[in-house]
């Protein structure tokens, strides 16, 4: 019952096109209101207040300041163009540079939405450009923007190691291999529908080999960052959230070295900054009150009591608890659905025998494509706003072919659990 | 009146978010220091994340303006697109009173728990001991800034609703997506009426 | 008279500890129902499923959220600093005693919460604080020098009393933060180090406890007054068993968590016993913990107290029964 009407309502609200952290908050108030006999709204200023002192969630920000001072130091851009340079002679042209710039861009950033705005920022002007198939191509992007919280560092890997007592430098690790297979499986998908598809690869880009030699060097500065963010973990100089700072400075320093860092260059980065994250902040806040609504009127309880009085096999449990993570990862923020269902799943799932680390990598994936399902999904929001015209529904109809590759993976993750575990067996 | 009015609290709240982002780049240096400092003289800052909590619900606190003025909230446009442009700007009106809603609870119940923490002088429970009520302040103040864009914006909007001057509403508070570029200057016209 | 019908709604602590578990939980769903004849019962939630950090539990309970939550005391000292007295770092050694003083500390407690609408019905231990460092360390005085991992005020004046760095980091970062040697040493009870494996990357546990980890039941003083008169004595003695039975099964259990950690495979019913050293409390931590607690604990703990007068209560309870003055 409060199921249906929590669905409905959500349903209601966004397809009236509310505001989505005013649909999540005032959801909340509703479901407060006629489920409950305590005044749980009283909670708000609480919940707003510790969640958004959130050491752990300050990593957010750090890291889409990271890409800002990246687009603006020019990082970002040369990072893109050695990608393009190498990669786009497949079929689908500059969306395997999408692709490839995210998987690197991942490998310095935690935060998907980060790697989504980052990379699009630098991509989206060549759609026209080059006449791309535009859904496709948005959708690219939001799909290659997820491999952010799977390629380390994560700021999802790092949430999820402190709900379970889970080492985080070990889910790094485990999340490397999954993340490059991962890619590998998104310009599959790009290479089949261009093959498939006459014109939605645009115009076709030639290069020679001694051009792609020349761009390697664009690789150098990101992979500092990379080192500096990740080295300093693994080098015992900082905890994993610290990391993120560490790799803002290490951005800025490059800025400086690349003649870059002025006072205009960082009011913009701020601007940019700022605007993601309270809109982020936003919708995780209101997410957040909601998933304690939900959890006090015991429909946590229920998902628990349920899952357990199945009487299922480990194998069948796991196959549920997936589809569940899917229907309801369209209609959630991944990052409050990732703290709130974790103490309720993780416990389940490791009675049943399964490793955390290898969840950990399970659940990354089941986050990622919750980010790109609609109606509620970060990246597609991401990806929209900085396109600024022109409807939303190219990104979530471009983002579905991901959604299948993202099954895939899944799948592939599974089937062979040491992709996952064999590289944090070497630690 | 109304539009001097925006353009000072427009000001004001791109300070904010310039400020804000200055801030948090701060706390950025402050955790690098802390981590120089562990390694190389065994000595720690104490406390370096608390403070960047503190400085990251401020900063976002004192950026929620900007974001309402220029409509940065996430809103799905699915269908709202397919509606014809009465409809649309019936959404937007509710639009815009349930992000005002949002914040107005927000704003309450922080102010309830601000209130709270100055009347028993509420201190961090950490080694750093911070008494609460000054980054409390500072954060329920900038929910105050968001609150007072929205009222100003809504007013503006009232006004050109009764001038019957859609194309303004939809500038003030219509969905990015679709009304794509409108001249400024359609807005600038209700000023001078 | 009958016990009327009643049904509250509980926070609880965190879903993966023993406590929530045993001994949280069954109370309200199980116990308090099968001791009422069905009347009374209770709905229990705990923070960690509902995305909440434990700090505001008071506040939900004066907001009338909840009509009772459990806590441990540390966490829910912001607006009571009086309430630290409980249990201060380096008062007492053994459980004993750490009940005794509770028990006596609970009226002073209880004065300052009612001033804001609260009472506390019972205490129970969380588990007494241990540290446990990478490296061999020689006792209290072995600290000095060494970064560790702290979350309460008064641990960390304990620890700076003893020579140490405190540094704060979340405790599912401290095996990776130890591993890698961005800290040394860390402060928990051992039933979480034991279940947190915490033995993987620390070789040496000391025997001296920092302080108790109590935690409290606290309920909505107005709540808790309009139950009616027969239901509340009811529940009150209900609460009072409960009181009871855990310190008497926790103490168990927390020896047997002390004896898993320490390669005691006989007197561990949890699991594998892992093998961490532990390093035996001697006459000279003893006298110097009575030192730093003159020097650095009452202190800071009457730093945080400001203006209220927290020396003579906790004198005239907890300072009495143990031979302690606070100048
Ligand atoms: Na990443
Ligand atoms: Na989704």
């Amino acid at each position: 019952m409060i199921l249906i009407v929590t669905f409905s309502l959500l349903l209601l609200f966004i397809f009236l096109a509310i505001p989505v952290a005013a649909a999540l908050g005032l959801l909340g108030v509703v479901l407060d209101e006629s489920f409950s006999i305590m005044p749980l709204r009283r909670a708000i200023g609480d919940m707003m207040w510790e969640n958004s002192i959130e050491f752990l969630l300050v990593a957010v920000p750090m890291f889409v300041m990271l890409g800002e001072i990246m687009l603006r130091s020019d990082i970002a851009e040369k990072m893109y163009d050695a990608m393009a340079k190498w990669l786009s002679w497949l079929p689908g042209g500059l969306m395997h540079s999408n692709i490839g710039s995210s998987a690197i861009f991942a490998a310095t950033s935690g935060s998907s939405v980060a790697t989504a705005a980052t990379v699009g920022t630098v991509a989206v002007p060549q759609i026209d450009k080059r006449g791309y198939h535009t859904p496709l191509f948005l959708g690219s992007l939001a799909a290659g923007g997820t491999l952010g919280i799977l390629i380390p560092p994560s700021v999802g890997l790092i949430i999820y190691g402190l709900l379970t007592n889970t080492s985080v430098p070990k889910l790094y690790l485990a999340g490397i291999l999954p993340g490059l297979v991962l890619a590998g499986l998104y310009s599959l998908t790009i290479v089949l529908l261009c093959l498939a598809n006459k014109g939605w690869g645009g115009e076709k880009i030639s290069i020679s080999w001694s051009e792609r030699f020349a761009s390697l060097p664009n690789l150098l500065q990101p992979l500092f960052i990379f080192i500096v963010v990740i080295g300093s973990i693994y080098a015992g100089w900082a905890t994993p959230t610290e990391s993120a700072s560490l790799g803002v400075l290490a951005a800025l320093l490059l800025s400086w070295k690349n003649g870059k860092l002025t006072r205009d260059m960082l009011l913009k980065s701020f601007e940019g900054t700022m605007r993601t994250t309270a809109m982020i902040m936003l919708i995780i806040l209101a997410a957040a009150f909601l998933n304690f609504v939900l959890a006090v009127i015991g429909l946590a309880a229920a998902f628990q009591s349920f899952i357990e009085g199945l009487g299922l096999s480990p194998f069948q449990v796991l196959l549920i608890i997936i589809a569940i993570y899917l229907v309801m990862g369209c209609f959630m923020e991944s990052l409050s659905m990732l703290i709130t269902t974790t103490p309720i799943v993780v416990p389940v799932i490791v009675a049943l025998g399964y490793d955390p680390i290898w969840f950990g990598v399970v659940l990354m994936l089941l986050l990622e494509t919750a980010l790109i399902t609609p109606p509620i999904g970060l990246n597609l929001y991401v990806v929209q706003s900085i396109r600024q015209s022109g409807p939303i529904k190219d990104v979530i109809k471009g983002a579905i072919p991901f959604v299948f590759a993202m099954f895939v993976m899944i799948g592939l993750v599974i089937a062979f659990p040491s992709m996952a575990l064999w590289l944090p067996s070497l630690l | 009146m109304l539009i001097r009015t925006q353009g000072a609290l427009d000001r004001v709240s791109e300070i904010a978010v310039w400020v804000a982002g200055a801030a948090l780049l701060m706390t950025a240096f402050m955790v690098g220091l802390e981590v120089i400092m562990r390694k190389l003289f065994n000595a720690s800052l104490g406390g370096a994340d608390e403070i960047s909590g503190y400085v990251f619900a401020a900063a976002t606190a004192w950026s929620y303006a900007a974001v309402i003025r220029k409509k940065g909230n996430v809103r799905i446009d699915v269908v709202y697109n397919l509606m014809p442009r009465p409809l649309r700007i019936a959404l937007d009106i509710l639009s815009f009173l349930a992000l005002g809603a949002l914040f107005a609870l927000i704003g309450w119940y922080g102010f309830e728990l601000v209130k709270g923490t100055v009347e028993t002088g509420r201190i961090s429970v950490t080694p750093l001991r911070t008494s609460l009520s000054i980054p409390q302040i500072v954060w329920i103040s900038g929910i105050g800034l968001a609150l007072s864009m929205w009222v100003l914006i809504a007013l503006r909007v009232i006004g050109n609703v009764l001038r019957r001057n859609w194309d303004a509403v939809s500038e003030l508070i219509g969905s990015e997506g679709i009304e794509g570029e409108i001249n400024a200057e359609l807005v600038e016209t209700e000023g001078k009426s | 008279d009958d016990i009327q019908p009643h049904q509250f709604k509980v926070l609880g602590t965190w879903s993966s500890l023993s406590q929530f578990k045993n001994y949280e939980a069954p109370f309200w769903t199980e116990t308090l129902s099968a001791n009422t004849e069905g009347q009374m019962s209770g709905e229990i939630v705990s923070i960690s499923v509902m995305g909440l950090k434990g700090y505001e539990t008071l506040n939900l309970l004066q907001n009338g959220v909840f009509d009772m939550g459990n806590m441990v005391v540390a966490y829910v000292t912001g607006s009571t600093p009086e309430m630290e007295g409980i249990d201060l770092a380096g008062v007492a050694t053994d459980m004993a005693s750490a009940r005794a003083n509770a028990d006596a500390y609970r009226d002073v407690i209880n004065a300052r919460l009612a001033e804001q609408n609260l009472i506390m019905l019972a205490h129970y231990p969380f588990g007494r604080q241990f540290v446990f460092c990478k490296d061999e360390f020689d006792g209290l005085a072995g600290l000095e020098g060494r970064k560790i991992r702290t979350s309460s005020a008064t641990h960390a004046d304990f620890l700076s009393g003893a020579g140490a760095t405190n540094v704060t980091i979340a405790f599912g970062e401290v095996v990776p933060a130890i591993q890698n040697g961005v800290v040394d040493c860390a402060v928990t009870g051992a039933i979480p180090a034991y279940d947190a494996s915490w033995h993987e990357v620390i070789n040496y546990v000391g025997e001296l406890p920092i302080n108790m980890g109590m935690a409290g039941l606290y309920a909505n003083l107005s709540k808790w007054q309009s139950i009616d008169d027969v239901s509340r004595s009811a529940l009150a003695e209900q609460i009072s068993n409960w009181e009871d039975t855990t310190w008497t099964n926790y103490v168990t259990e927390e020896n047997e968590g002390l004896a898993c950690l320490t390669g005691d495979d006989a007197g561990c019913s949890k699991g594998d016993a892992v093998g961490m050293s532990l390093i035996p409390m001697t006459e000279a931590d003893s006298a110097q913990a009575k030192g730093i607690l003159q020097s650095h604990v009452f202190p800071g703990w009457l730093e945080r107290c400001g203006d209220e007068d927290c020396a003579g209560p906790w004198n005239a309870t907890i300072g009495a029964a143990n031979g302690l003055s606070i100048q």
